[in-house]
């Protein structure tokens, strides 16, 4: 409360915001019991009609008081999280951009009888506060409880100095996410990265790729990612010790371990979600709103059709595509990496999973695929992913750490005649092998504490990645990857096989 | 008449030295499968490639059988030697094709049906009754090798068991037989009316656009596979590179013309007495007919690819069809703020879209024809509202939807082909292609159409002798016009040279094969705005 005072932010919105938190937290306080008890009585009634409504969002407001997550020096500690955010971080433009020249070009497009901000299929994404809060819109772009949760229950306890002794659970009952769950992490970000119409795109909305890992570190994090780090140093109990209390080769291999785990779950998640959605168009979709697109097109490889046609075209030339010819493809994006990623021990489903991705993939690879059997396969996947996820989860929560042979396992793969295959494949596939190897090299590289930060076989390793990168680019004034064909795809090869090569010298 | 033929056949035996088809004729057996009655280019060229008109020698000998004022008879010597056609066959046996049935999993390119229907003359139904494959043994019968020959356009000429009189034998009693109507011609002895602009239209649009009837579809596969995608199609243009092996009857004698609408008693033989008017711009007017013709043609050909009760004599390919859709909708790099992003859109975006170019023209021929132009948008509404509701538009809808659109579009092509154009309106339908180059973003097919239609109407209004002025002016746009055509490739004959060699035979020739490293790189680099720059420079000029 003293920061409050004192501070020079002024913003009658942060005010009001703060008269509204103060004024809850002076309510009787129900959190001294364990979060169970809310289910009797009337804050038990509470708990069942936000139940059944879902919480509601309260906006930004809520939480950029200057004393709570408002403050100015964003850099130290907690406090400036919300100021971070506003400066920094695109999501906080989400709102904004509806406004602009490409947005208003989109709904001219689109024949939408109402602007983009005030769309509520563009706000679902951009601005979910402004789509669903019952007061006038907040005008938020993607706020807080965006990632954090609805902080309609959460809000209160949250103030209270006793919130961060509480068990997560409690937290997670009350609708706060565990965002420190890698996997609860990339769920959050795949629900609005991850599909988007081809209307859209076509008049203009950009193309969705999603890598969690490359994503995650170019957010301008308002968080510790020392935090990070220090919940998956193996053996630790998380929030037991601060980051400078652990020893930095001890905090490097929590590195390894949460980048690791990072990727995979993102993979995962991201497919998931694939899967979830294709699932819902083909089956609900198509039955309660006729008008939904079927196909769908961006289920499709973007690149597979949007490349200008060549008199000699390297996809004519290869000869291990699985594609049919002239068929289009499933968006081979989300699942390139499937037959890589660990099975955390639940072999049946994980099998069960990738049978029935194939079985997809399959059915997709036609003009038209058929919306019923879509339906059910992808229902069958969803429910096997579940189970797999599941038991991805329960083994971190478990603690069990990712070894550094696991991690040189999966880059060997990658790196490998698998990988090999992929790149050949195309852009998509190739990206997401370069993505993979970018994402576990660095992890590869903490794992191992017999090697100093400037390790030749690790400093050669971002080489070749950065000379991946270069054959992956889009050229300048192109949105699609035009010059990615034989002669590229001869280079990436020929990198990916001095890749190899690095790891098969780090064993010797 | 008996004497005039006997004499003819005996003139082709002695200056070919020809095998006595007819002889093998009368003997061979008339298979189950062989009942299809056709000759062959082979009988052909004993008479339609001598050049009789301009041998002095044998004139003094044979009066009157040739220097022949109707005919040029050195047909089967100018496709041979010149028309694409010819190597419709051949061509399924280069590289290109090989590697396509690798790709297709087609063992048997030249043999395969789906193939035949286009790169030969002859109907499927004449090919045997294996669904897939042509029989072997009609493989010489039907002389397929020699690609698409006479009878691929003009018609079987031996009667086919149980239908109609042949039109080989009454063919050779020249007098009699150029008196007979072009309707009784085709009805009464199969012989293709070609003279029709509209038939002739649609015959060329069979296979350089489609007929799922026929059997005759291009599919997304084959396109995939390495198939060179087919050009839009704009009827003089591509007789012109045919090259022609006839004369218009517009470019016949007066003689000849007085001649034969003096003795043909049928007021509407061809298409109507009224266009064999001297002062008709006829190849424009053509150009015109065959726009309302393309788009008629395209939307049947959607329309029957989606339903689903049609019959074909091929494996019907599954809906939706996606080289049905225009090719560079979807097939283009994604440029930063690029044209198609500034087009005005018809229908939803990201919707695939009908091919564009048999539409180009469409609004400009209705004008010609005075018919409210705007009267196809209103009836295109319902189709291109069905297109908007799903990808690819609602199947079970497609034929219903388009039916209206297509008989009033046939209707339009019907009255425009006896409609001449006159000399006079040169001038300003030159104009009004300018007004069209300038009223939308134009795809690559498209602003061909208009470059090739626009060259039509030069070339036409050039070699009128009549008006000066009007030449003087015309001729003083060269410059525009080169900047223009310099755009797209409008040669589709030139290519890359290769040999081909017929099945038996000892000789290779040397052809040009399509180049795709010409044909394609043009497209990419295509940009809509400057084509518009360019077609406004042309419009300048011309105010």
């Amino acid at each position: 409360m003293t920061r409050q005072r004192i501070s020079f932010w002024t913003l009658a919105a942060a005010l009001a915001a703060m008269s509204f938190v103060v004024s809850r937290a002076v309510e009787p306080e129900p959190k001294s019991q364990p979060a169970t008890s809310h289910v009797t009585g009337d804050a038990g009634e509470k708990v069942n009609e936000v139940r059944r409504r879902g919480p509601r969002l309260l906006g930004n407001t809520s939480c950029t008081a200057a004393g709570c997550h408002g403050g100015v020096r964003p850099e130290k500690g907690i406090g400036g999280e919300y100021s971070l955010w506003l400066q920094n971080d695109p999501h906080a433009k989400a709102y904004s951009v509806l406004f602009n020249e490409l947005s208003q070009r989109m709904v001219e497009q689109l024949k939408s009888p109402r602007p983009a901000h005030q769309h509520g299929y563009c706000l679902s994404c951009h601005s979910p506060t402004a789509n669903w809060s019952p007061e006038p819109a907040t005008f938020d772009g993607v706020g807080c409880e965006q990632c954090h949760g609805p902080a309609e229950q959460w809000l209160e306890p949250h103030v209270h100095p006793k919130w961060k002794s509480r068990l997560m659970a409690e937290k997670t009952f009350l609708g706060f996410r565990n965002l420190h769950d890698v996997s609860e992490r990339a769920r959050t970000c795949v629900k609005c990265h991850t599909v988007v119409k081809h209307d859209l795109i076509a008049a203009g909305h950009p193309r969705l790729f999603f890598e969690m890992s490359a994503f995650h570190a170019n957010l301008p994090a308002h968080w510790s990612r020392e935090s990070d780090w220090v919940r998956h140093v193996p053996g630790t109990d998380a929030d037991s010790r601060q980051p400078e209390q652990i020893p930095a080769s001890e905090l490097r291999l929590g590195r390894s371990n949460f980048e690791a785990k990072l990727w995979v779950s993102g993979q995962l998640e991201t497919l998931h979600f694939t899967v979830k959605s294709l699932g819902f168009r083909a089956g609900h979709g198509m039955k309660h709103n006729p008008r939904w697109p079927w196909p769908e097109l961006s289920d499709w490889n973007c690149f597979a059709c949007h490349h200008d046609l060549k008199g000699s075209s390297w996809r004519q030339a290869r000869s291990s595509s699985t594609l049919a010819i002239g068929k289009p493809g499933w968006n081979s994006w989300p699942i390139t990496i499937i037959d890589f990623l660990p099975s955390a021990g639940d072999e049946k489903h994980v099998q069960a999973a990738r049978e029935s991705i194939g079985q997809l993939r399959d059915l997709m690879s036609r003009p038209y695929p058929l919306p019923n059997a879509v339906y059910e396969t992808a229902r069958a996947t969803q429910d096997h992913m579940t189970y797999w996820i599941t038991s991805w989860m329960n083994q971190n929560m478990r603690g069990m750490a990712i070894s550094r042979e696991l991690i040189d396992d999966w880059l060997r793969q990658m790196s490998g005649g698998e990988g090999q295959k992929l790149i050949a494949e195309n852009w998509d596939s190739a990206t997401q092998v370069y993505l993979g190897l970018s994402a576990l090299t660095p992890a590869a590289h903490d794992a191992r504490s017999d090697v100093m930060p400037n390790d030749e076989r690790h400093q050669a390793r971002l080489a070749i990645l950065g000379s991946m990168n270069q054959s992956l680019n889009f050229p300048d004034g192109f949105n699609s990857p035009r010059t990615f064909a034989a002669e590229q795809i001869e280079r990436l090869k020929r990198d990916l096989k001095r890749f190899r090569e690095t790891l098969e010298e780090g064993k010797r | 008449m008996m004497d005039s033929t006997r004499l003819l056949l005996a003139l082709s035996i002695f200056w070919l030295a020809a095998p006595a088809i007819h002889a093998q004729d009368a003997t061979a057996p008339k298979s189950s499968a062989l009942h299809s009655g056709f000759v062959g280019a082979t009988d052909c060229v004993k008479c339609h490639s001598n050049g009789i008109a301009t041998d002095p020698t044998l004139e003094a000998v044979f009066p009157g059988m040739v220097n022949d004022r109707w005919v040029l008879l050195n047909e089967v010597r100018t496709w041979a030697a010149s028309d694409k056609h010819v190597q419709a066959f051949t061509t399924l046996q280069n590289k290109r094709s090989k590697r396509m049935g690798e790709l297709l999993g087609v063992k048997e390119i030249p043999r395969d049906k789906r193939c035949l229907a286009c790169h030969t003359g002859f109907p499927l139904s004449a090919m045997g009754d294996d669904p897939h494959l042509m029989a072997t043994e009609l493989t010489t019968e039907l002389t397929v090798a020699q690609g698409v020959s006479c009878e691929g356009c003009h018609g079987p000429a031996r009667s086919a068991a149980g239908s109609k009189e042949s039109w080989y034998e009454p063919h050779m009693a020249k007098e009699k037989w150029r008196f007979v109507s072009s309707i009784d011609k085709r009805e009464q002895f199969g012989f293709t009316n070609v003279r029709s602009p509209v038939a002739r239209t649609r015959l060329c649009l069979s296979c350089h656009l489609g007929n799922a009837t026929e059997g005759k579809i291009v599919t997304h596969e084959m396109y995939a596979a390495g198939h060179p995608p087919l050009p839009g199609f704009e009827l003089q243009s591509f007789v012109a590179q045919m090259p022609k092996h006839w004369r218009e009857f517009h470019d016949k004698s007066d003689e000849v013309r007085t001649e034969f609408l003096e003795k043909n008693g049928k007021v509407e033989d061809v298409y109507g007495r009224e266009s064999f008017a001297i002062d008709n711009l006829h190849e424009s007017r053509n150009t015109f007919v065959a726009a309302l013709v393309s788009y008629s043609e395209n939307l049947k050909l959607s329309a029957a690819l989606a339903d689903a009760n049609l019959k074909t004599p091929v494996t019907k390919p599954d809906w939706p069809e996606l080289a049905q859709f225009e090719c560079f909708a979807c097939h283009h790099d994604l440029k930063d703020r690029g044209w198609r992003q500034r087009r005005a859109l018809r229908g939803a975006p990201g919707r695939p879209m009908l091919k564009a170019w048999p539409t180009s023209l469409a609004k400009l021929a209705l004008k010609t024809l005075g018919s409210d132009p705007n009267e196809l948008d209103q009836r295109m509404q319902a189709v291109e509202k069905m297109l908007s509701e799903q990808p690819f538009g609602r199947r079970e809808r497609w034929p219903e939807i388009v039916k209206p659109v297509t008989s009033w579009l046939d209707q339009q092509a019907a009255a425009l082909e006896r409609k001449p154009l006159p000399r006079a309106a040169g001038l300003s339908v030159l104009r009004d292609l300018c007004g069209i180059a300038d009223s939308d973003l134009w795809d690559y097919d498209s602003a061909r159409q208009l470059i090739w239609a626009t060259g039509v109407l030069r070339r036409e209004l050039l070699s009128d002798r009549s008006d000066e002025s009007l030449r003087t002016r015309v001729a003083g746009l060269q410059a525009e016009m080169t900047e223009i055509e310099r755009l797209v490739v409008l040669n589709l004959i030139d290519g890359r040279a290769a040999q081909q060699q017929l099945p038996g035979a000892t000789k290779s020739r040397e052809v040009r094969e399509v180049d795709l490293e010409k044909t394609l790189p043009p497209i990419a680099d295509y940009d809509a705005v400057t084509f518009r720059d360019r077609f406004r420079k042309l419009a300048a000029k011309l105010k």
